[in-house]
């Protein structure tokens, strides 16, 4: 990526592009906050309006308590951290080892076993969640937290993948150091290379953390009492239970966004870093 | 105090043999180098010996115990590597704590041992940084840190000066040895460089292409190098070599024709003496040519002055290279032809083969002697 552009016209039209295209993919976030401080009747506006109307009067936040004193809102969201956060540990602490087996250690037909993991990232969810809710139910862990935290400790594909190489990067010197030094390989890989991949950890963290916190289909098979709902769960019971109470589902849809936000913004540093690769400094 | 013996060692990667029967033994206490060209093979020896790396065949013996088959840890070796491989997320009290906490040593005698190896090594107001905010000679005496907390039978050394610059290489020279006085480890030391291997060893082997070309004391190989090789690899600036031809043998020396001159060279002519008439090759340190009214005829090619002394670079009428070192700065212009001298008995006699011929009566070198000052007091 060493193209340069050159010439302040080409520099024009490039900003210029950017501009648009960011601006076309903040339209859904921009319309899902200014919904989120309209009144239910200001909704169905034709032409639509721009306006948070709310803001003017008396209770501009009124979708917002709603949410927070009346419903569920803040166990929600509490659920939704706990479940997010334990699969996002499962899965950074699997793949780190996996990856670090297949970077690393001499273990027979390790590519192979490495090209099917990643094949199964190519099998869509929709083949596989039929089985999964019957082994879940043989399990009896049926709403319960288990079958959205447990998988993510059993490997995935993207993690795996992502940790392997950036293990793969890291010289091989300070592992003969550590063997010299009288370690054996799994204090080599705890105290060393572990340590040593935290960019490429923290990625592989805040990506699982982010699509679990999305994830609406297994909560919605899995979890049947309002007390499990995780967000995306609940925000979709505002529009069942209580026909569609779009103001304020925009208003929680608001609030499950920020996490994700700051958890960006504080780790974007790593993220950048960690699909960079490598990177290694002596 | 530990003896390392290496008992016909060979090393193959695939069909490529990296290390030919190779035996030695460095004694208890000694400083043994391994010297030779890139690639000769010297990493790999050294990772054998460590036990980061299996000989194909031969054994490897500390104190008499074969520990070909044990784990690095317990062969009682430490190994400084060349570009260090200090852990970078840690700080350098943490480094040289490392191999101690692995073997599960208390916290307290870990912490005095480190505190002592920083003392030793003048790091202690640098224990608490991370290696990336070293200079390249701390980062290299925390290398040495992380050694010597574990009180290792045998050191090895892999070229552990080459990061560093001219200076610091210097400076580093004189403290490993100092540290070799100080602790009286057994040491092996691998290095592409002479300079270092001459310096600071009892004892060199000279490794060539995977086997053992030489193994002496830096003087032997200085004075008495077997090989074409091993005379051409230590000293510098390096041995000139003159081709000519054998012209008379008699039992105290070979008669020579170099450049339509004859010299006797004072050596044993051994059990196949050269037939006359047939190829050889002289060798002459650059140190021991002087100008000379008579002698080889050469024109001045170039002038090195490097302060303390002058390098001659000069060649002869067929072409033949040939530098003179001399004292201080001399008074000579390019493309003069002048005439170059040297004494028969500094000589050295090639085969063409590369063999040398045993050298007789060396001319003893009026080694400079330092008395002890009257109150005993050398310092
Ligand atoms: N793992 C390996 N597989 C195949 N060949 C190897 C391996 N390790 C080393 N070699 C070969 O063995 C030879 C000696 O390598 P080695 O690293 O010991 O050389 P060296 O003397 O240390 O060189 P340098 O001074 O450049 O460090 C080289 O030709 C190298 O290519
Ligand atoms: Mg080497």
């Amino acid at each position: 990526m060493n193209r340069r552009v050159s010439g302040p016209g080409a520099l024009l039209a490039l900003y210029g592009f950017l501009v648009a295209y960011a601006a076309l993919s903040l339209m859904p976030f921009a319309w899902m906050l200014i919904t989120s401080f309209k009144e239910q009747a200001a909704l169905f506006q034709l032409p639509p309006s721009f306006r948070p109307s709310l803001l003017f009067t008396d209770t501009p936040m009124a979708n917002y308590s709603v949410i927070w004193n009346e419903r569920n809102f803040v166990t929600f969201f509490r659920n939704s951290a706990f479940v997010s956060f334990m699969a996002a540990i499962g899965q950074v602490f699997t793949c780190a080892l996996a990856g670090y087996a297949f970077a690393r250690l001499p273990l027979p037909g390790k590519n192979i076993i490495f090209a099917i993991i990643l094949a199964t990232a190519f099998v869509p969810t929709e083949v596989t969640i039929i089985p999964e809710f019957l082994l879940m139910r043989g399990f009896g862990w049926l709403d319960t937290f288990l079958p959205l935290i447990v998988p993510s400790f059993l490997v995935g594909a993207f993690g795996t993948f992502m940790l392997r190489e950036y293990f793969a990067s890291l010289p091989h010197d300070y592992a003969e150091a550590a063997r010299m030094d009288g370690a054996r390989e799994f204090r080599i890989f705890w105290r060393i290379y572990l340590p040593l991949a935290q960019p490429a950890l923290i990625s592989v963290f805040v990506i699982a953390f982010i699509n679990n916190w999305d994830e609406l289909l297994r909560p919605l098979l899995y979890l049947t009492s309002p007390d499990l709902y995780t967000v995306p769960l609940g925000l979709l019971s505002f529009v069942s239970q209580y026909e569609a109470a779009w103001g304020q589902l925009m208003a929680g849809s608001v609030i499950s966004t920020l996490p994700l936000i700051i958890i960006y913004v504080l780790t974007q540093r790593y993220v950048l870093a960690g699909f960079s690769g490598g990177g290694v400094k002596g | 105090m530990s003896e390392l013996t290496l008992h016909e060692v060979e090393k193959r990667f695939g069909n490529t043999e990296v290390l030919r029967d190779l035996s030695l033994t460095v004694g208890s206490g000694e400083f043994a180098s391994f010297v030779g060209p890139s690639g000769c093979g010297k990493s790999t020896l050294l990772r054998i010996i460590a036990g980061l790396e299996r000989a194909t065949t031969g054994e490897i013996r500390i104190d008499g115990r074969d520990v070909g088959r044990l784990e690095p840890v317990d062969r009682g070796v430490a190994m400084v590597f060349q570009n260090y491989a200090l852990y970078p997320h840690m700080t350098v009290r943490q480094n040289i704590a490392f191999p101690l906490h692995t073997i599960g040593l208390p916290r307290q005698e870990v912490e005095q041992k480190v505190a002592e190896a920083a003392r030793t090594l003048r790091l202690t107001d640098r224990l608490s940084h991370k290696p990336a905010a070293l200079s390249g000679g701390q980062r290299q005496r925390v290398a040495i840190g992380r050694a010597i907390v574990r009180d290792p039978k045998v050191f090895l050394f892999d070229e552990p000066l080459s990061n560093l610059d001219a200076a610091l290489r210097g400076e580093m020279r004189i403290e490993l040895a100092e540290l070799h006085a100080r602790l009286g480890t057994t040491m092996v030391y691998v290095t592409h460089d002479q300079v270092e291997a001459m310096t600071m060893s009892d004892r060199i082997a000279v490794l060539n292409a995977g086997r053992i070309e030489q193994v002496g004391t830096p003087t032997e190989l200085y004075h008495h190098p077997s090989t074409r090789f091993v005379a051409d690899f230590i000293g510098r600036p390096a041995m000139n070599m003159l081709t000519g031809q054998a012209t008379a043998t008699d039992n105290n020396g070979i008669t020579v024709s170099i450049e339509n001159q004859e010299i006797r060279v004072p050596v044993d002519p051994g059990a196949s003496p050269p037939k006359p008439g047939s190829a050889v090759t002289l060798g002459v340190r650059p140190e021991n040519v002087a100008p000379a009214e008579t002698g080889l005829r050469a024109e001045v090619q170039m002038v090195e002055y490097l302060g303390g002394v002058s390098v001659i670079h000069a060649r002869t009428p067929s072409g033949q290279r040939l530098a003179a070192s001399l004292p201080g700065a001399v008074n000579v212009a390019r493309h003069a032809v002048v005439g170059f001298g040297f004494d028969p008995t500094d000589t050295h006699l090639f085969t063409p083969q590369g063999m040398a011929f045993r050298r007789r009566a060396v001319a003893a070198a009026a080694l400079p002697t330092f008395l002890p000052t009257a109150d005993g007091d050398a310092s």
